[in-house]
């Protein structure tokens, strides 16, 4: 119960309780034997007294009459300042000092009294009580005596006042009592400014340990109200330091790993045992816009792949025994992002298991696998098919040869045209190598992109004529100037022109316009035809890539053109893109490249 | 509480088994329109094949509802999301069937011909996936802003669905030759148009789940 009380309470007690013991215990000690001493004194001055009035009334005086015992009662009472009192045997009172003489024999019978009733056994009787005939206390004393005369053997008494000794001892209480009330509250005020002298630098050291406690681990304490917290101070600072040492190498270890795992190109993820994600890297972050707050949720909520989950589950429940080995599989996201996955099972220090799963992207690794495949199978087939029919006609003319000339002639232009395509793709070819390798720098000169755009589309005469197709030239009439190689951006606009006239219907347009933005210029050559397909849009710009359905209907092209054009522009710093169907249309398709732009 | 933990734990793994199934179902859709644009026949084949396993996940997802309905007696969002699981499983299926009507429209069409290049087809092919993705991660993340943007999409998707369709009798007037390819391309067409319908039932289940208000038929709520 002590312990719950305040310091401050409990200083108060004790003090109290000392002070009580002290103070209280011996004065009421003391009191009780003063009283006693006092009464005691007063008793053997009233019984010295009787003595005296005893031995002057059977020795010497010659008393006959109870008037003249009264008479002599009342001097002797006056000299001695007391009560005198004379009782016969039977209880009548025959004279008494303070008791006018005619109103004795009205007074009460005195044989009951405890002193009178003492005298018959003893020689002496004392008692102590409250006088009503005086009204206050009184010490009695009585003894027998035998008179001569009229006056018949009794008992002479003498009364002592009593209650001015207790008076004065009263009062000594009282101020006794006083005292202690004085000496209490004077405690209460030196309790009150010790606990605060206490209190202040204890506030202190409860502040620094609470900062402690809030993080604050440079907090020291260095006041403290007593030697006796020096140990607990000395033990909270040392606490203190050994958290901040702990919490900073804590710290360095975390930032440590959080910038290896930020660090890394792999997408990695942490899931604990409940297969909720614990923790993502940054680089996962930006291969999975989605990302976004998936703390604490399952993978499948935020990576929508239910075989990745599968996987999760397989080794987080043990199915798949992921420590020794990890499993891998393998998904493809939206966007055609590829992951090589593999999740890891670990066991953290409750021994519960987790699992990390790292993500890494091999999405461009798949899409040079598969245009390097497409590439070879593609060169095979478009030098394969010229190549037979220059083989077919070759071997016919040597066989036999046709009779009228007309035939062999044809057989020998055929033979020829196809020589030409594979020369031609040939050249392409090497066009296109020398581009990738980059060992022609661009001859960057000032050009009016409307001069090799006309040049362009004379060179494409034959087919224009043959497909009726008109251009339309949107380009600003005082010259739009890049900075490019003139050859080459001659190149660009045919290739892009023969691309645009096979497509397009009978009588069509082929529409070029341009834009300028800060430092770069955007052509756009747009045509009528069917369009491109989107799976397809991406890869036209491969080496003989072509649209599926195209390969039917071959047209007498290389289908290194797009390829061609993609490089010399990425040369150029710039880039070509598709859209099909071009913005507010729903056929056609538009190709878009961007120069450097020359200000003049 | 124990009760509580485990009925929390068994909502968390029905809501798994239902963005599992969202995921086959999203699959197979993108598998079928593969299928189709790229005239692969053994895509299609596949969307045909994996069209049991989300059956089967549709009957499991049912009787996990249904015993969590029976044995929980779940209160107010809780009773929502199961009845709202159900609505979402129930389309996801119908959706998973459309992807096997394109594959076996696809397969068909594989062996013949290519018909012109359309882009209209393409672009509400987009759509519709893009709805059905949205759909899903709104039910994922349980956000009734992309599930309301889904609802608001559905219709482009009927409009692309009627612009091809008169395309596809103004072709076939001139080619007759083609009609029975053009028909079955206007089938892929309904097709799609049926999944964006079904996303957006999806996305009004996920609204219904979220908030508690049911906007079916009308788009807002």
């Amino acid at each position: 119960m002590l312990k719950k009380l305040s310091f401050r309470s409990r200083l108060l007690f004790s003090f109290w309780g000392v002070l009580f013991l002290a103070l209280l215990l011996p004065s009421l000690y003391y009191r009780n034997t003063l009283s006693e001493d006092i009464e005691a004194d007063t008793r053997s001055q009233a019984i010295r007294q009787l003595n005296l009035a005893h031995w002057f009334l059977s020795r010497e005086l010659p008393i006959q009459d109870s008037p003249s015992l009264q008479k002599w009662c009342e001097r002797l009472g006056e000299q001695l300042g007391t009560r005198i009192s004379y009782v016969a045997k039977d209880g009548t009172v025959i004279a008494d000092s303070k008791v006018p003489f005619s109103k004795v024999p009205e007074m009460d019978n005195h044989a009951n009294r405890p002193e009178i009733i003492q005298t018959s056994t003893k020689q002496v009787g004392t008692s102590t009580r409250y006088s009503a005939t005086l009204g206050r206390d009184l010490i009695y004393a009585a003894r027998n005596i035998n008179l001569k005369g009229s006056i018949p053997p009794g008992v002479i008494r003498v009364a002592v006042p009593f209650s001015e000794v207790k008076g004065r001892l009263d009062r000594l209480s009282k101020n006794f009592i006083l005292v202690i009330l004085l000496t209490f509250g004077a405690t209460i005020l030196i309790s009150y400014f010790l606990v605060r002298q206490l209190e202040a630098p204890m506030r202190k050291m409860i502040k620094a340990a609470e900062a402690i406690g809030s993080g604050d681990y440079s907090k020291r304490i260095r006041i403290y109200p007593g030697q006796e917290f020096s140990p607990l101070a000395q033990a909270i600072n040392q606490m203190a330091e050994s958290i901040e040492v702990h919490i900073k190498t804590i710290t360095e270890q975390k930032q440590q790993l959080e910038a290896i795992l930020n660090g890394m190109s792999e997408g990695v993820m942490v899931l604990d045992s409940n297969g909720k994600i614990k923790t993502t890297n940054r680089a996962l972050a930006k291969i999975i816009p989605s990302l976004s707050a998936s703390v604490g949720r399952r993978p499948l909520e935020v990576i929508r792949n239910h075989e990745l989950q599968q996987a999760c589950d397989q080794v987080l429940t043990g199915i798949h025994d992921g420590e020794s080995r990890p499993f891998r599989l393998e998904i493809s996201l939206d966007m055609g992002l590829i992951f090589d996955v593999n999740i890891v099972q670990f066991r953290d220090m409750e021994a519960t298991i987790g699992a990390i799963v790292v993500f890494h992207d091999i999405s461009e690794l798949k899409r040079l696998e598969r245009v390097r495949q497409d590439f070879v199978a593609n060169v095979s087939h478009e030098l394969r098919t010229p190549l037979t029919s220059i083989k077919g006609y070759a071997e016919t003319l040597l066989a036999e040869a046709p009779q009228d000339s007309d035939t062999s002639q044809s057989f020998h232009q055929i033979i020829l045209k196809h020589a030409d395509h594979m020369s031609k793709m040939v050249d392409d070819l090497l066009q296109l190598a020398r581009l990738e390798a980059g060992h022609q720098p661009p001859e960057s000169v000032s050009v009016n992109a409307a001069q090799p755009l006309h040049s362009a589309w004379k060179a494409c005469g034959s087919l224009t004529k043959e497909k009726d197709v008109r251009l339309e030239d949107h380009l600003p009439e005082d010259g739009v100037y890049v900075r490019a190689d003139y050859e080459q951006l001659v190149q660009i606009f045919r290739n892009l022109f023969e691309n645009g006239i096979k497509y397009s219907p009978q009588g069509g347009t082929l529409n070029v316009t341009s834009s300028l933005s800060s430092d770069m210029v955007t052509f756009q050559v747009k045509d009528e035809g069917p369009g491109i397909p989107l799976q397809a849009q991406q890869r036209i710009f491969e080496r003989f890539y072509r649209v599926e359905k195209d390969r039917a209907n071959h047209n007498a092209s290389t289908g290194l053109g797009l390829a061609i054009c993609r490089h010399i522009i990425q040369n150029h710093g710039g880039r070509i893109w598709v859209e099909s169907p071009p913005q507010g249309e729903t056929r056609g398709s538009a190709f878009f490249f961007t120069l450097p732009l020359v200000r003049e | 509480m124990e009760i509580r933990r485990r009925f929390s734990q068994d909502l968390e793994d029905l809501k798994i088994e239902v963005l599992r199934m969202g995921a086959l179902a999203e699959r197979a859709v993108d598998k079928a329109l593969q299928a189709l644009f790229e005239r692969n026949s053994d895509l299609a084949e596949e969307v045909i094949e994996g069209d049991q396993e989300i059956d089967l996940l549709e009957v499991e997802i049912d009787k996990r509802c249904l015993r969590l309905l029976a044995l929980d007696q779940p209160m107010a969002r809780d009773l929502r999301f199961i009845i709202g699981c159900m609505r979402v499983c129930i389309n996801l299926e119908r959706i998973a069937d459309q992807a096997v009507n394109i594959a076996e429209r696809a397969l068909y069409l594989n062996q013949r011909p290519a018909l012109p290049h359309q882009p209209l087809m393409e672009q509400l092919a987009t759509i519709s996936v893009d709805m059905l993705k949205r759909a899903t991660s709104a039910f994922s993340n349980e956000e009734t802003s992309q599930a309301s943007e889904v609802c608001q999409m559905d219709d482009t998707a009927d409009e692309l669905n009627l612009k091809i369709l008169r395309h596809f009798i103004d072709y076939m007037i001139g080619e007759v030759h083609s009609v029975d390819r053009a028909v079955n391309t206007i089938i892929i067409s309904r097709c799609l148009e049926r999944c964006a319908d079904l996303a957006t039932n999806v996305a009004e289940a996920v609204i219904f789940i979220v908030e508690g208000v049911d906007i079916k038929h009308h788009c807002q709520p």
